[in-house]
């Protein structure tokens, strides 16, 4: 089994194999990463190609200072980023109104990565980005505004809005949990 | 609910969470990343490309100007030799010619009687005088020529001051009025009796040694028969100054002839080591259309594995080098002939994910042609994890080719083309990893690869000479075989384009 200096440098020589090895280590982890940022299984899998691809490309200017894991994600979101952007262009975010929900507590114990998925994907298109940054890849408004091209505000609307209307439908899911129970899932 | 808690919420809902995606995104990225590869091949190939593209402009630019410089500075030493061979002319002779720049003026001569010995004596030209023909000012130049009468009877002297002989140096001009002067009028009634004037064209007959549009009139000698000369009086003595041309452009025909007899002997005979190095690209290769379509019709999985197998093998780009011995001889004056032997070895790298296995599952060899060879596509064959496998194949070079010099100076400049004939000796297969075999197959029934292949050749050579008897010489080239490298039969085509550069060194007989 190679070990992960090995793998890098069999992928900087272009070996076919530690190529794939390094693909099958941490395409599953990716493909997650890649579901969050698309609408769909096949958004996310051409993010993760294209992904992967520049990986295998740019690998050669990798510092190991940082975890590769890390590295790897980084190139993923920037990916996926590129893909959005294009829509983004379509659909420019904007400041949008805060819906006013009722703070309440919601626990997201009982509920799967894949229906979180999916709630994530049925967020508009500017919302599901920004939410992805700040919540998960744990980047600021500032940093935000300046991945997108847009003001600190406007990241900050979209992220309250997306929060809100998540908090709206896990709420709808728990309710139903409670009425219905788990089978559905 | 903080926003903290909320974000570290999500967090660590995906914190472990996997999704696996479908196989075909590997195989669009392994495909992706094959075409980039390609894609360097493409580029190196392109620099190739430019390299010797750079080098033909290069051998014909220095070829032109080179050209260009012989027949100038070949021109110049005709002229010398010319000059020289005018020198000696004159001090051979009778006549006394003071600057042999005045060669030409000699030619004026008067002759009518035997008895009478004339030495022709430029005295000097004096340009602009009052007796200066108007209408050819430029051409027409006055000649002083002293008579002497031999034979002690009359001696007449015609000086610049009192006689004066001026030809008519125009050849457009036919009157015949070969004393022009009023001081040679008064003594024309003495002159008549005895001379013999003639018209001559001095456009034709005054050597300019810096001129060479005159000195290439003198060329040829049949320009002299274009000379206008008119005998007013019987001829008894040849023209001293006519002579004295002819003999000119007969020593220059001379000169010339040892010229090419040199440039003819210098280089024929000459032998050269060399070895060169460069990349093949099989971009064009492939596996035939039979063999797909029954692939995804109706042949076996394995068979399917086996052809995916080829078409890697085939299409495998890679270096190759070569060390051999060269003979060449020169056939005409800018054509050579050259012939030898050598040795080429091509390098490959292609992926394979699967094996060949013995029946009993005890023995395992690489997939590769060599087995589709053997066990016709029915090779059983085991998937495994990706591996490399180095492909070298091991040719006998014997290249036949013509060439072109355009320059052959201290810097050689040559442009070569010709055919290869090339025979197969093995290919060997050596597997990353080293749990599987090396295996060489040799030429024959069981190898894919013909034994026998001929290519075409086209290239440049630039020399620079070391020494009497030494070149050294750089030669990109391109090689491309006529035919597929693989048998007919396996089903595979593949005509690598090969570009190298050689170094050699040249050591010539004589």
């Amino acid at each position: 089994m190679l070990n992960e200096t090995e793998l890098i440098d069999g992928c900087i020589k272009n070996n076919r194999a530690a190529q794939q090895v390094l693909y099958n280590s941490y395409c599953r982890k990716m493909m997650v990463v890649c579901l969050r940022y698309a609408k769909g299984i096949d958004e996310a899998e051409d993010i993760l190609q294209e992904g992967f691809i520049k990986v295998f490309h740019a690998i050669k200017n990798f510092r190991k200072e940082a975890k590769l894991e890390t590295w790897i994600t980084r190139i993923m979101v920037n990916t996926a980023l590129n893909a959005q952007r294009k829509k983004m262009y379509l659909y420019p975010m904007v400041d949008v109104e805060d819906l006013h929900l009722p703070e309440q507590e919601i626990s997201l114990s009982g509920i799967h990565f894949k229906q979180l998925l999916e709630l994530i994907q049925s967020l508009p298109q500017g919302c599901q980005i920004v939410f992805n940054l700040f919540a998960i890849e744990g980047y600021s408004h500032k940093e935000i505004a300046e991945l997108l091209g847009i003001s600190e505000g406007t990241s900050k609307s979209q992220f309250a809005r997306a929060k809100s209307l998540l908090q709206q439908k896990l709420l709808k899911e728990s309710t139903y949990y409670e009425r219905y129970g788990e089978g559905r899932i | 609910m903080e926003r903290g808690e909320f974000n570290d919420l999500m967090k660590d809902a995906f914190k472990d969470a996997e999704a696996t995606p479908s196989e075909n995104v590997w195989t669009n990225i392994e495909l992706d990343l094959e075409k980039a590869e390609g894609g360097d091949i493409r580029r190196r190939l392109f620099y190739y490309k430019m390299v010797a593209a750079a080098s033909v402009i290069f051998a014909l630019i220095a070829g032109s100007a080179a050209l260009y410089v012989l027949n100038t500075s070949s021109t110049v030493e005709n002229q010398q030799a010319l000059l020289t061979e005018s020198q000696i002319t004159e001090s051979q002779s009778k006549n006394t010619i003071e600057n042999p720049e005045k060669i030409s003026e000699a030619r004026v001569s008067s002759e009518g009687n035997s008895n009478q010995r004339i030495e022709p004596k430029v005295i000097e030209k004096s340009r602009g005088e009052k007796n200066n023909n108007a209408g050819n000012s430029n051409d027409v130049n006055k000649r002083n020529t002293d008579f002497e009468n031999e034979g002690g009877q009359t001696h007449k002297t015609l000086s610049s001051n009192s006689n004066q002989v001026k030809t008519n140096s125009s050849l457009a001009s036919s009157k015949k009025n070969p004393i022009n002067t009023n001081s040679v009028e008064q003594d024309e009634k003495h002159l008549t009796n005895q001379k013999t004037y003639r018209n001559v064209n001095d456009d034709q007959m005054i050597f300019q040694p810096n001129s060479v549009k005159t000195v290439s009139t003198f060329s040829s000698p049949k320009k002299l028969d274009a000379i206008n000369i008119k005998q007013e009086e019987t001829d008894v003595e040849p023209d001293a100054g006519l002579l004295l041309l002819a003999k000119l452009a007969l020593r220059e025909k001379e000169l010339q002839g040892e010229e090419t007899k040199k440039e003819k002997r210098s280089e024929r005979l000459w032998t050269s080591v060399g070895v060169a190095a460069g990349g093949f690209s099989s971009v064009n290769s492939g596996v035939a259309p039979t063999l797909t379509s029954q692939s995804t019709a109706s042949a076996s999985n394995s068979f399917v594995q086996n052809v995916q197998v080829a078409n890697q093998q085939a299409k495998a780009s890679g270096s190759t080098y070569s060390v051999g011995v060269n003979v060449g001889t020169k056939i005409s004056n800018r054509w050579i002939i050259q012939g030898g032997l050598n040795y080429l070895k091509q390098g490959s790298d292609y992926t394979s994910n699967s094996v060949v296995t013995s029946s009993d599952f005890k023995n395992f060899s690489v997939a590769s042609l060599n087995e589709l060879a053997r066990n016709s596509y029915d090779a059983q064959l085991v998937s495994t994890a990706s591996y490399q496998v180095n492909n070298t194949l091991q040719y006998i070079n014997v290249p036949l080719q013509a060439g072109y010099i355009i320059l052959n100076k201290k810097v050689g400049i040559q442009v070569n083309t010709g055919v290869s004939t090339d025979l197969f000796l093995q290919n060997t297969l050596t597997p990353e990893g080293g749990n599987l075999d090396k295996s060489t197959q040799g030429s024959g029934s069981e190898s894919p690869y013909r034994t026998v292949n001929f290519s075409g050749l086209i290239g440049t050579e630039i020399s620079y000479k070391v020494g009497q008897h030494y070149r050294l010489a750089l030669n990109p080239g391109v090689r491309y075989p006529f035919s597929s490298i693989y048998k007919s039969d396996v089903g595979i085509s593949a005509s690598p384009l090969t570009f190298d550069v050689g170094l050699r060194f040249r050591y010539i007989f004589h």
